[in-house]
């Protein structure tokens, strides 16, 4: 983007540095390596090489937004019936949560049945008939914590690494990480099947550079709008406009050096034009076969929104997006949990499986890490006469693909699910794992702001799973 | 102040996020369709597409703060809606109606209405250039689907109008045009 860096004072150098790269991470490579610092100038999206070899190279985060049991789904208690009504061990009596009482609340026993699956013999209970034949691909987490009981705290620390507004979505820590491995599309997609419940936040750059930002596709309608040139401006003629616009905006931003919403600004054109021609042919689904849209769910309900999702990201995958955030909504099942929980589990597990099958068939599956889960559990009480409350203490999740040997389990819940006890695995911790995974060492993938070097894993991060998780 | 909300029209590919197209019932008076957007119908189940880009809160949920983002489709926004491209038609004959037909006084003017200050000479000559080259690359046909039968083009020969219709679109898509310093 700068034509000739070695031309400019120190001063503004490390400032347009800001564009990308005034961390430590990349400033290192920046005096290590001539190479790295021409092309990172020229265009902070550029694919970057990372801290050391991996085999994923996309991220694929099925995100189910409201919460989903543990014990409904993967983390099984049958031992529980027989406390069922009953009021939770003493020493259980003192957790904070949302709307229930800890200490008056009955416990409620696990709706479903559980039955192990594939030769691993992998426990996933009956809400996912369709991802259990897949049991061998997964790597189920049960000891998932954090410690914040509300949505959008919960939420802020999923996505984020940490409870505070106004920090870079996990996308954009690793799109700031790895670049973007095509020019023609965003390197970072959200799409939902209701609504962010965080809003844009969910997918922010926070105070990384703007460029570094989720786009949002629609999922009904058309996903990118205004992807028509009006009649009688040919693609030339625009592209005519694009260059004087670009030099125009270029002379602008030399007396504002340091403002990355002009950057992600100039930048956004290029990229704009050349998904008019990349982004008809990703969104039309019609070119797929009969036999994968059935795969997917695409032609009926309640399949077809999160089916048209996860086919949408299997093509993203083949194009090179980097990271795409899938939210299905919306599983906060205070009450009715049965009834929820199985409406939303009939809404995803085809579409889920279809992906995992279709990736793995394609050979994509190697490279691209799947993970599924929300912004916590559920407790093992009851609220009301079926519901059950937030859960942040001791929760499910799973990843697939991403050089991940599946079928196994890491971690355990105590005897009601209700605290993670075993190889305890915060979010940070999750979020270390993915970037593992991704060639990324997440002490290292630091960005200066206020003062100091910040990072997608806040201060925790050091139960790294990556090593287990990968070996057989 | 007041009446009934405003619904203005909606391309195809955005208006089949609804469910139905009866729930997009089009005001009758064209006098309405640019007020402002405070006035538009709101609905529930449905975000105003434009609004969307621009990141307008989700309706169904509070929201303690509005968010700000820049990406791709904002700029796809600027440079293909309908609507950016009637506004700049509309800026087109403001600028032939305030200096007349001769297209050496145009980006002047243009540049004082939307920018607020004068034209540097770099600038007035990159512009002339624009509008010259734009019209060299224009193809049969070009400049009549481009301009339509405005009647506030009417005196100047279609292909110099439609250039300086690109060039007020060019204009709307300035950085310095979408912020303010």
């Amino acid at each position: 983007m700068i034509e000739q860096p070695q031309q400019t004072h120190r001063r503004d150098f490390l400032f347009r540095s800001a564009l990308g790269l005034g961390s430590v991470a990349v400033g290192d490579l920046l005096l290590r390596d001539n190479v790295a610092r021409a092309d990172i100038v020229r265009n902070p999206l550029a694919a970057k090489p990372r801290h050391f070899a991996a085999k994923a190279r996309h991220v694929i985060f099925l995100f189910m937004q409201g919460g989903p049991s543990q014990l409904e789904t993967f983390d099984p208690k049958p031992q529980m019936k027989k406390f069922d009504g009953q009021l939770l061990p003493k020493e259980l009596r003192d957790f904070d949560l949302a709307q229930v009482n800890t200490a008056d609340a009955k416990i409620l026993a696990p709706i479903f049945q559980f039955q192990q699956y594939g030769q691993s013999g992998v426990e996933i209970s009956s809400l996912f008939p369709h991802l259990a034949r897949h049991a061998d691909k997964l790597a189920v987490i049960r000891s998932c914590h954090h410690e914040l009981f509300i949505h959008g705290s919960a939420l802020t620390m999923m996505h984020s690494g940490t409870r505070l507004l106004g920090h870079p979505s996990a996308g954009a820590w690793v799109t700031y990480g790895l670049g973007s491995e095509n020019e023609d599309l965003p390197a970072y997609i959200a799409m939902t099947d209701g609504s962010f419940r965080n809003g844009a936040a969910t997918f922010s750059s926070g105070f990384l550079p703007a460029i570094y930002q989720g786009t949002y596709l629609r999922t009904r309608g058309a996903p990118i709008q205004n992807l028509q040139r009006p009649d009688g401006l040919s693609s030339r003629q625009q592209r005519i406009i694009l260059d004087q616009l670009r030099q125009w905006n270029m002379a602008h931003r030399e007396s504002r050096v340091g403002d990355s919403r002009l950057d992600a600004r100039i930048a956004n054109y290029e990229l704009a034009y050349r998904m008019q021609s990349a982004a008809p042919d990703l969104i039309d689904l019609s070119q797929e076969t009969k036999a994968t849209r059935k795969m997917y769910g695409l032609e009926s309900e309640p399949t077809g929104g999160f089916g048209k999702m996860c086919l949408m990201a299997r093509r993203m995958v083949e194009r090179g997006v980097r990271y795409m955030h899938l939210v299905n909504t919306d599983w906060d099942a205070h009450s009715a949990c049965q009834r929820n929980h199985t409406q939303q589990a009939e809404k995803i597990d085809q579409p889920i499986a279809a992906l995992l099958q279709d990736l793995d068939q394609r050979g994509l599956l190697e490279e691209t890490l799947v993970i599924w889960g929300g912004e916590f559990g559920r407790t093992p009480i009851r609220q009301g006469s079926d519901g059950r409350d937030h859960h942040p203490y001791g929760f499910s999740m799973w990843m697939a693909g991403g050089g991940i040997r599946g079928g196994k389990v890491i971690g355990a819940t105590d005897d009601f699910g209700f605290s993670a006890v075993e190889d305890k695995v915060h979010v940070n911790d999750l979020h270390a794992t993915m970037l593992s995974l991704l060639g990324l060492d997440h002490e290292a993938l630091t960005y200066l702001f206020e003062g100091r070097d910040h990072r997608l894993t806040d201060f925790g991060g050091y139960n790294d799973l990556s090593d287990r998780l990968t070996r057989a | 102040m007041g009446g009934r909300p405003v619904v203005p029209p909606l391309a195809d590919d955005e208006i089949a996020a609804l469910r139905e197209k009866w729930q997009w019932p089009i005001s009758g008076d064209p006098a309405e369709h640019t007020r402002r957007g405070l006035y538009i119908l709101v609905r529930r189940n449905f975000r105003f597409p434009m609004f969307e880009v621009f990141d307008a809160p989700v309706n169904s949920v509070s929201c303690p703060e509005r968010d700000v983002t820049t990406v791709a489709p904002q700029a796809l926004w600027t440079l293909n809606s309908p609507s950016v491209f009637n506004q700049a038609k509309q800026l087109a004959g403001r600028v032939m109606k305030d200096v007349g037909v001769d297209r050496s006084l145009w980006p002047e003017r243009l540049w004082m209405i939307s920018l607020g200050r004068p034209i540097t000479d770099a600038e007035q000559q990159d512009a002339q250039q624009l509008m010259q080259t734009l019209m060299d690359a224009a193809e049969e046909g070009d400049a009549e689907a481009f301009t339509g039968t405005a009647d506030s083009l009417k005196p100047t020969p279609q292909a110099e109008a439609a250039a300086l219709i690109k060039l007020c679109l060019t204009v709307y898509n300035l950085n310095e045009f979408a912020f303010v310093d």
